[in-house]
């Protein structure tokens, strides 16, 4: 009777070579029987036969988890002789890793000497099967395949001397398939391809493990978890049966799980195919083998997890993985064309990263800082993806800074803190459906690359959650940046498209208007409509008042104070609601438009007319040809001075016709109306001096005056 | 000095006047609101014809208490109204308009514009058929810190409000809408027919701010009731003087001067033994800190004792039953109603010796003064108040106190001058000192257009005014 506890793994990377001593020790007890001592437990042994080639020997592992670094001896035994001995002083790193004894030498070889004499037995045991045991106890090696009885180890060293290499390991194929996973998936799909041409039938018998679990990963690669018999393969050519067949091939590990017979294994891996499960399917089949005989099925329900669970259970099982292909699963869940968030937790190599500020321009791309900590590797590169748009770093704007608050949770990295923070931008456009599930990715210098999500809260929309002058820590001179005039055309158009929004609430028809944008504040909300209800209704001249407000948080106070002054009948007025204050000046047409106004002095948000600037609006012609007059505006707290000579866009008066020829052609000001000065080709326009006054010092919005201010290098009136 | 009524001009007593309050006294007690309506009593004890009209915040309504048929109440909205340039919506300008129009009123008194606003004073000014008064109770004007003239941050005695000094007490306002402020005030001010301030400290302010001098007149309030018993209380041999405090216990009002001479105090058992404060009056904007403080003191001190809430009508009973009154304010104050109970109660007055307080309490004469805000000077004034010989002096002292009656007098004296477009000249014991009285007429020429007549408003008033 066979006693295995594991179906065990295979020889790891680390451990490729074969010992540099494959004799070991060739030695049987006189009368060919062993002695079985109790002293240790079956149950603590694990063990299992990689390789049987009359050429190379016997090779495998062994390890006595309760005292991993105890030396054994092997024996070789036909029934119950013991045809040769060897010790267990080999290394196997990955063995000895999978049981925490990084010092453990748990390989072993038999030599080719010891395989040749066992098979030089006589025929009367040409039918007994050969088996590996610990010596002294009742421990029996297992492997993928019945061990060879003494006639088939005669016939394979016959036929060894051809040449052939009999592997008893996961890898069933007759050749050993290359260490690089992509070679080695070259050469199964070929294999694949071949097995999907035959009749594939699932036989219950045959059904050698269930996958309980399913992920696809951006890249289009299907993992999967489940269990599966002990002594199969672990990579193999394939035929999944989901309505139809697709070639694939697999790449498996393996990992204790509590919950399983003794003859079976917890699995994961990688399905390379063209096949995408579906959510509720079940029923599907993976064929393998020879023949497709065995199979592999859904489990029913099946669970379709996310990336994100993908990751945690990998993280939870990678300690007790074994197989071939272990490490490079793991470098395929991080592998450049995977975007699997977190996979920073399993790259295998520390590394740390956070975003803490992303300011979003649709049109334009991403300003994003945070920080990388990696000790081991450089970085390269890094990717931002947000939806399914992947947006490259621009390597100009990439730099890094020092992060010093990073000392106290990463000590002893003070050389990496000095460089951790990074600020970049990442350009291309991002439609509004695609902003879900950002995730940053680093690539370094070596060709690997870690995926790392980002907190959705940190992305802000720049001219909405966030000021253009936000931009101004991540770059202070951004005007000289190369990406400033792209980035600028897209504010621009950004600012544009939120023009658009004009809603009237009351309209009344004047040939001639006052046009009083409403200010945010409160108390001067109320002051503006209590100065223009005094002034108008005291002078002899009353032109209509238009009001305009922002569609804010003071709505209900506006309403209320305009319907108070509308009810006194002192003049007609309307009222028109905008989303955004500040662009006023390109729906002055349509708001004139809609009053049927011939002319009009307009006053931006924050401005009051003074004495002598309620003279000259009062008193202003109501006439299809009125001249263009600029209302100089007193800037009391000499914040931003105003413009002498010309004035500005904030206050100025003039005919509804000039002036929709003078906006059709007006650039997009990104500041306001500051920025822009009425021009009338006719006239330079009459300047009427301290006709305005600000009620707050303007608020300077540098990054929005820079931008106007490129733009008014190349403005056309 | 009392004016007869045979001595009156017929105009005061012929034409309706209404007295408008920013409250009514059944709402809210303060001073403004309780000199208006006691002046509005006066009024009515003269045979003037008066109305009494005051504004109501809507969730205070079903507190209200109209006296009689001629009070009328106005519920406003808080939504409605800026406490920053003091605007109210044009609603409650309507339904006032409404009212004063229907009794044909020929001048408003306007006892404070909070909650009408300034706006309201204007709509009024531009009728050309109604003179209008204003009574000045604060600073609020001036200073947009409850009209205190005192710092926001540091609590500090202010001298005089700058836009710039302002806007650090308030920085979430511009320096230039502080001026805007200013000329807003002074542009609505300069249409009123004219105003009254209850001491020369205040109108000598507004003067330094910008008021004219010649429109201001200063006339005392009114205590609603006077008579009183001014005899000293009865004392026990070994009784302590008793120093009480009486108002609004605000963080304004100083009683956490009072509090720290009580520790000082109660480091002396000789004057512990000798001195005893009691504390009339209710909490408004103290922290739970400060009332665990003096629930803690009083405890711990025999000689402190807090008396709780009273009615305003017993405060001369109360005031009967202690030595003195104090009033350690911490702020300039106007013309306390306290020191005119007070007075009328018989009892000398320990202040702070600044402002309306000190104006009103002659040092030495009719009270004592100590240093604002220190305790070991106010201790040093309680000891030596606590003297036989001086307390009989500061009696002898105290000035006679107004009554309602008086001081409708001389407000009809003002006002009919108003009405028949004389100068205003002052009753000889309130005089503004510089300047003359120009021409009520003169300051209605920058009203350039009448306000649009009653019946344009055609609003509904409000049910719970009574019909008229």
């Amino acid at each position: 009777m066979r006693h295995s506890n594991i179906s065990g793994g295979q020889r790891g990377p680390a451990a490729a070579a074969v010992s540099d001593d494959p004799h070991g020790t060739d030695a049987t007890t006189p009368n060919g029987t062993a002695s079985i001592a109790a002293s240790t437990p079956v149950a603590d042994y694990r063990g299992y036969i990689d390789l049987l080639d009359p050429g190379l020997g016997l090779q495998g592992w062994v390890v006595n988890i309760a005292d991993p670094t105890n030396r054994m001896r092997l024996e070789l035994t036909v029934d119950s002789t013991v045809v040769a001995e060897c010790n267990v002083d080999q290394p196997r790193d990955d063995v000895a890793r999978r049981y925490g004894c990084p010092h453990a030498t748990p390989g072993f070889c038999f030599a080719p000497s010891a395989l040749a004499k066992a098979g030089e037995l006589g025929a009367a045991d040409g039918a007994k099967q050969i088996a590996v045991r610990v010596a002294g106890t009742r421990f029996l090696l297992s492997c993928a395949r019945e061990l060879p009885t003494v006639a088939e180890l005669a016939a394979l060293a016959e036929r060894d001397r051809g040449g052939e290499v009999v592997s008893l390991a996961a890898d069933a194929a007759p050749t050993r398939l290359p260490q690089d996973i992509t070679a080695a998936t070259q050469i199964l799909r070929g294999r694949a391809a071949a097995l999907a041409e035959l009749a594939l039938r699932p036989i219950s018998e045959n059904q050698r493990g269930a996958i309980e679990a399913i992920s696809v990963d951006p890249a289009g690669t299907v993992w999967i978890a489940g269990w599966m018999y002990k002594g199969h393969p672990l990579e193999f050519p394939a035929v999944v049966s989901d309505r139809q067949k697709f070639p694939a091939v697999v790449f498996l590990t393996c990992h204790e799980r509590a919950d399983l017979p003794d003859d079976r294994v917890g699995m994961f891996g990688a399905v390379k195919s063209e096949w995408r499960p579906a959510a509720g399917r079940s029923d599907v089949f993976v064929f393998f083998d020879e023949g497709g005989r065995f199979h592999l099925r859904t489990a029913n329900p099946l669970r379709m997890a996310t990336g994100e669970e993908l990751l945690e259970f990998f993280e939870r099982i990678k300690p007790s993985c074994y197989g071939r292909r272990t490490i490079a699963l793991q470098r395929m869940l991080a592998a450049s064309h995977s975007w699997l968030p977190g996979t920073g937790r399993v790259a295998g190599f520390p590394v740390e990263a956070w975003v803490e500020h992303a300011l979003l321009l649709p049109a334009f791309g991403c300003f994003v800082e945070g920080w990388v900590l990696s000790p081991v590797k450089r970085v390269a590169q890094l990717l931002l993806r947000i939806g399914s748009i992947v947006l490259p770093c621009d390597p100009a704007s990439l730099y890094f800074r020092p992060r010093s608050d990073l000392d106290s949770t990463y000590p002893n990295h003070c050389a990496l803190t000095r460089h951790a923070g990074f600020v970049a931008t990442f350009l291309g456009s991002v439609p509004s459906e695609e902003l879900i599930d950002p995730v940053l990715k680093i690539a370094f210098a070596d060709g690997t690359s870690t995926n790392h999500p980002m907190d959705p809260k940190v992305i802000r929309r720049l001219g909405h959650s966030a000021t253009l002058d936000d931009l101004l820590t991540f770059y202070p001179s951004i005007q000289a940046e190369r990406f400033f005039p792209v980035f600028s055309d897209a504010v621009r158009e950004e600012t544009r498209s939120a023009v658009g929004q004009l809603s009237p609430f009351a309209v009344e028809r004047a040939p001639r208007v006052v046009v009083l944008a409403v200010p945010d504040d409160r108390s001067d909300a109320f002051l503006l409509f209590d100065e223009a209800e005094r002034r108008v209704s005291h002078g002899e001249a009353r032109p209509g008042l238009v009001f305009v407000a922002a569609r804010g948080n003071l709505r209900s106070e506006v309403v209320a104070l305009f319907d108070g002054l509308a009810a006194t009948g002192v003049t007609s007025c309307s009222l028109f609601f905008v989303d955004d204050i500040d662009v006023t000046l390109y729906l002055l047409p349509a708001i004139l438009g809609m009053a049927e106004a011939r002319s009009f002095v307009y006053v931006a948000a924050g401005l009051f007319l003074t004495e002598v600037g309620w003279g000259a609006a009062l008193n202003a012609r109501a006439a299809t040809d009125a001249p263009l007059e600029l209302y100089e505006i007193e800037d009391r707290a000499r914040d931003l001075p105003s413009c002498p000579e010309f004035g500005s866009a904030e206050c100025f008066g003039w005919s509804t016709r000039a002036l929709a020829r003078w906006v059709a052609e007006l650039p997009m000001f990104v500041n306001g109306a500051a920025s822009a000065v009425p021009w009338d080709r006719r006239s330079k326009g009459n300047l009427i001096r301290t006709a305005a006054r600000r009620s707050r010092p303007r608020m300077a919005r540098v990054v929005a005056a820079r931008i106007d201010r490129q733009q008014a290098s190349e403005r056309v009136f | 000095m009392v004016t007869s009524r045979k001595s009156l001009r017929p105009a005061a007593l012929e034409a309706p006047i209404a007295i408008t309050s920013h409250s009514h006294p059944s709402v809210s007690k303060g001073g403004a609101e309780i000199a208006a309506y006691t002046l509005f009593k006066g009024l009515l004890s003269l045979g003037a014809d008066a109305i009494f009209v005051a504004a109501c915040p809507s969730n205070s309504h079903n507190r209200l208490d109209l006296g009689s048929q001629r009070e009328y109440a106005i519920v406003y909205e808080p939504f409605g109204y800026d406490h920053f340039y003091h605007l109210a919506t044009r609603r409650l300008w309507q339904e006032l308009s409404a009212i004063l129009h229907a009794h044909n009123v020929a001048l408003v008194n306007f006892h404070h514009y909070l909650h009408f606003g300034i706006n309201s004073l204007r709509r009024v000014a531009c009728d050309q058929t109604i003179k209008l008064v204003v009574s000045l109770h604060e600073f609020l004007a001036i200073c947009h810190h409850h009209g205190q003239m005192v710092t926001r941050s540091g609590q500090l005695l202010c001298k005089a409000a700058s836009p710039a000094s302002c806007a650090s007490c308030f920085p979430e306002h511009s320096t230039q809408q502080f001026k805007l402020r200013r000329e807003l005030f002074l542009d609505t001010f300069g249409i009123i027919d004219g105003f009254v301030s209850p001491s020369r400290f205040l109108a000598d302010r507004y003067a330094e701010w910008g008021l004219p001098r010649e429109c201001l007149t200063v006339i005392e309030n009114g205590l609603a009731q006077t008579a009183r018993d001014p005899a000293r209380r009865a004392q026990s041999a070994g009784d302590r003087w008793v120093f009480g405090y009486f108002g609004q216990i605000t963080p304004f009002k100083g009683v956490d001067t009072l509090l720290q001479a009580a520790e000082i105090i109660a480091r002396s058992p000789d004057l512990a033994t000798r001195i005893g404060i009691r504390i009339h009056g209710n909490f408004v904007g103290q922290s739970e800190e400060f009332i665990a403080r003096l629930t803690a003191a009083v405890e711990r001190h025999p000689f402190l004792s807090y008396a709780g809430p009273y009615e305003n009508a017993l405060a001369g009973d109360l005031m009967s039953e202690c030595d003195y009154v104090v009033v350690p304010s911490r702020w300039w104050e106007n013309s306390p109603v306290v020191i005119q109970e007070a007075f009328a109660a018989g009892r000398p007055v320990v202040c702070s010796g600044i402002g309306g307080m000190a104006e009103k309490v002659t040092d030495g004469v009719s009270g004592l003064h100590y240093r604002m805000g220190d305790p070991d000077d106010l201790v040093r004034v309680l000891t030596r108040a606590a003297d036989d010989a001086l307390f009989t002096k500061l009696q002898q002292g105290l000035p006679k106190v107004a009554d309602g009656r008086r001081m409708a007098e001389a407000y009809l004296s003002l006002f009919d001058r108003l009405l028949e477009d004389l100068p205003i000249t002052e009753p000889q014991t309130a005089a503004v000192p510089g300047g003359s009285a120009p021409s009520a007429a003169r300051r209605r020429t920058q009203c350039q257009r009448r306000a649009p007549a009653c019946a344009d408003l055609g609003e509904a008033l409000h049910p719970d005014h009574k019909s008229y």
